[in-house]
């Protein structure tokens, strides 16, 4: 069982470890010199070669250590990073998860395409190592659980060295691949000129190591040179006293945090002690060097394991608990409407209290728990670039994918469900939108072609939006092929803006030919759904032949929502407050003058609207004067006709269960304070319901 | 190659140095550093074409610039250090070896 946990706790660092991986990758081939990238695509590979090792995943510390081998020699500077080398990485980043994920019940990983990689990967290495007969592969060092730790090594050369064809820098440099290295040379046993014996070693160094290897690790890289040399290896920052930093402060850094003086003047004043020991001779200058950069080391080496502290501070907890949370917060708010009704009934002042107490606590709860469940969308963002970069390879155009807004917060259920719409949208501006470079050329637009992807909050909504700089849609292109596939009337009359929407229609694709990345008319269509089923909304802008922008609009959280809570003959509905414009009368007077149509005149505009009560066949008498809900649908103003509005509601949602599966006008439901059950409207939905049913009843399409 | 040359005058002179200075070069180079810093007080130091070099160039080097320096001559730099020279240097951990009186930028790393 004990294995179970620490396995899934594996799969779930590896899977983090392969996103950053694939980030940096991509962020390397923009910058394929940065070596602080280099380096951190190799962490990354070495960190889940060690855990999957030690955590028995050794298909998965094979083929790392394979690839890592590769990338090893792209860190010394031995082989150039291409675009080969990045493909290929990605492409072994990709299997490594394929792996992962058959060990989680995916399909198995496919070794033959495990052997392609590698051959390529090799392949890239210069011609002698290539060309070596397969070599098997090395058993994978443990890797020391403990975070990394700072060694000192003193190594100290026989001045006969060089005769045994030793070349002490190349020993140094291996220590290099142990972890990060500050080497300081000790030359104070430097004879002059005329009496240093040219093949005599007179250097000693102290190498300041901060690995997550032991002693063991060290001591074997020396392991050939041990009649030739002194070594002393001493680990430096576990020796401290754990309380250390807890002393009181010295004066100099004090002065430094209060803003007194600046560190480089800390540093230059303090200078002289070292200078003067160098000046009496107590001490050589190296050596004051060396100590210098000792202090250095341990304190930076002090502060990374307070950063690993404060990661470590975090908790990780399945989202299933969460949602089981959320839940019974959701039932909490409820329960604690209904103690407020009950405490107003009663006119008890104790009672009251209580219940005032009881509201601030829950509200406050509630607004806790649900910005747990907050997440940045950046990685959703991130996982975009990849698609980019991939699928115009694949169609032979240059795009650029920025972004904004990446830290921009939505609740988790929200950005899970968002991939798969945003896949679909990009991939249409990517297919659909911008062209090929010579078209861009011939049209005097930039040869890369640009999407920006951005989220920003809005009210209660968040916009999430594809824009891109392609050709555009053609408004008068979509409306001859929604007729011509009977999506569309031939008479009807629709704006520009409208036909823009008809990319989202069942069916409905204008692509010339279907390529595997678009062009069946499938995706446009779900996405609408998928967008609607989260109850957000898609706007569509375009100008021919200046590019195309989709805006998601959707909301902050699905758990709790504010609802405008209106009734019909005793029965209970909640309007999306988001969506609510305003709520004007509808008297007797009003009906006379529109001659049997569902419509009002609001300030001179008319505004046809829907009335409840007919939609869902209810019985009862309607009043004298009707109250209409006016909500911006879908970017029109439809009215909803009600027999009372009784206010402001927060409102937890439940999900309806199957026996509601074919009544998807409702998009939940939620409990008063009475316990009385009030039906969530999906507004959206309802309008679309009414336009087919009335276009159906007038013969029109 | 391992050059040094005297100016018309006879009192300044160059240190040419160039392709790969390894230890089958020490001891001709010792030799060359030794005149150089018997010979003249002021001298250009070129190393725009070393290619490389190992231990025993650094050793000789060092020494012989510490030399330079306490025999009061003044040295200078003739071309850029190239940047092999430069990573060797910090590799080995010898930069910084000679603090402020690295008039060559060999050890500091100054710009070339």
């Amino acid at each position: 069982m004990a294995v179970e946990i620490d396995t899934s706790a594996f799969t779930e660092e590896a899977y983090e470890l392969l996103s950053e991986l694939e980030d940096s990758l991509l962020e390397l081939e923009e910058t394929p010199t940065d070596m602080e990238l280099i380096g951190r695509v190799f962490r990354a590979m070495h960190t889940i070669k060690g855990s999957g090792a030690m955590f028995g995943f050794d298909e998965v510390a094979k083929f790392t250590h394979e690839v890592e081998t590769v990338f090893d020699k792209a860190r010394s500077g031995t082989l150039p990073v291409t675009k080969a080398l990045i493909d290929l990485t990605l492409a072994a980043r990709d299997q490594i998860r394929t792996i992962l994920d058959a060990s989680r019940g995916g399909p198995p990983a496919d070794q033959d395409n495990a052997n392609r990689i590698i051959a390529g990967l090799r392949g890239l290495t210069p011609q002698k190592e290539s060309a070596a007969a397969p070599v098997a592969v090395q058993a994978v060092a443990p890797v020391v659980p403990e975070g990394p730790h700072v060694y000192r090594v003193r190594f100290e050369p026989r001045p006969e060295i060089f005769s045994s064809g030793t070349n002490p820098l190349l020993l140094i440099n291996e220590m290099r691949d142990l972890g990060h290295c500050r080497v300081i040379a000790i030359t104070n046993a430097f004879p002059s000129l005329e009496e240093l014996d040219p093949e005599r070693c007179y250097t000693s160094w102290e190498i300041f190591l901060t690995t997550t290897e032991g002693e063991n690790a060290i001591r074997d890289i020396f392991i050939f040179v041990e009649d030739d040399c002194t070594l002393n290896i001493r680990l430096l920052d576990r020796e401290e006293e754990p309380d250390e930093m807890a002393q009181p402060k010295k004066l100099g850094e004090i002065l430094v945090e209060r803003g007194d003086i600046s560190a480089e003047a800390l540093d230059k004043a303090l200078t002289p002690l070292g200078d003067r020991l160098v000046t009496s001779g107590v001490v050589p200058a190296d050596k004051v060097r060396a100590a210098l950069t000792e202090q250095r080391v341990v304190q930076e080496q002090r502060q990374q394991q307070g950063k690993a502290a404060e990661v470590d501070a975090v908790v990780r907890v399945p989202s299933t608990k969460l949602d089981k949370l959320v839940n019974l917060v959701g039932e909490m708010v409820t329960v604690q409407a209904r103690l407020n009704q009950i405490a107003t009934q009663f006119s008890n002042q104790h009672l009251q209290l209580v219940a005032e107490e009881i509201e601030h606590l829950t509200a406050e709860l509630r607004d806790n728990t649900m910005s747990i469940r907050m997440l940045a969308i950046g990685s959703t963002f991130n996982k975009f670039k990849r698609l980019v970069r991939d699928l115009s390879t694949e169609l032979g155009k240059q795009i650029e994918l920025t972004t904004s807004g990446a830290d921009t917060e939505l609740d988790k259920t929200v950005i899970d469900q968002l991939n798969d719409p945003l896949v679909h949208i990009i991939r249409n501006s990517i297919d659909h939108g911008i062209e090929k470079p010579d078209v861009r050329q011939a049209t005097g637009k930039p040869l890369v072609g640009q999407i920006h992807l951005s989220a920003v909050h809005s009210g209660t909504s968040v916009l999430i939006q594809v824009r891109d700089d392609g050709k555009g849609l053609d408004p008068q292109l979509l409306r001859r092929k929604a007729v011509e596939k009977g999506v569309l009337s031939p008479d009807a009359v629709l704006s520009d803006h409208e036909a823009y929407q008809l990319i989202f229609a069942a069916g409905f694709s204008t692509a010339e030919k279907i390529t595997n990345v678009s062009g069946r008319g499938v995706g446009m269509d779900v996405v609408r759904k998928s967008i609607e089923g989260l109850r957000g909304s898609i706007d569509t802008q375009s100008e021919l032949g200046k590019g195309t922008s989709i805006t998601l609009k959707l909301p902050l959280t699905l758990a709790i929502i504010e609802g405008l809570l209106v009734s019909v003959n005793q029965n209970y509905f909640v309007v999306p407050l988001a969506a609510v414009e305003e709520c004007v009368e509808l008297a007797p007077k009003d009906i006379a003058n529109s001659h049997g149509r569902r419509i009002v005149n609001v300030r001179g505009e008319i505004v046809p609207f829907i009335r409840i009560r007919e939609r869902f066949d209810m019985s009862g008498e309607r009043p004298t004067i009707e109250q209409i809900v006016i909500a911006n649908v879908d970017g029109k103003r439809v009215g909803f006709g009600v027999d009372s509005v009784v206010g402001q509601h927060q409102t937890v949602i439940k999900n309806l269960g199957n026996s509601f599966e074919y009544s998807d006008e409702f998009s939940g439901a939620t409990i008063l304070g009475d316990g009385t059950v009030a039906l969530l409207l999906d507004l959206a939905r309802m309008v679309r319901y009414v336009e087919i049913q009335e276009s159906k009843e007038t013969g029109g399409s | 190659m391992i050059d040094f040359s005297l100016d018309d005058s006879g009192a300044s002179g160059t240190l040419l140095l160039s392709g790969a200075l390894t230890i089958q070069q020490a001891l001709p180079l010792k030799e060359t550093l030794l005149r150089a810093v018997g010979e003249v007080n002021q001298l250009k130091i070129n190393l725009e074409h070393v290619e490389g070099m190992d231990l025993t160039a650094l050793q000789l080097l060092c020494a012989a610039h510490r030399d330079w320096i306490k025999n009061g001559k003044k040295v200078t730099r003739e071309g850029a250090i190239p940047e092999i020279v430069h990573r060797i240097v910090r590799e080995s951990g010898f930069s910084g070896c000679v603090g402020d009186d690295d008039d060559i930028g060999l050890w500091t790393g100054a710009s070339n």
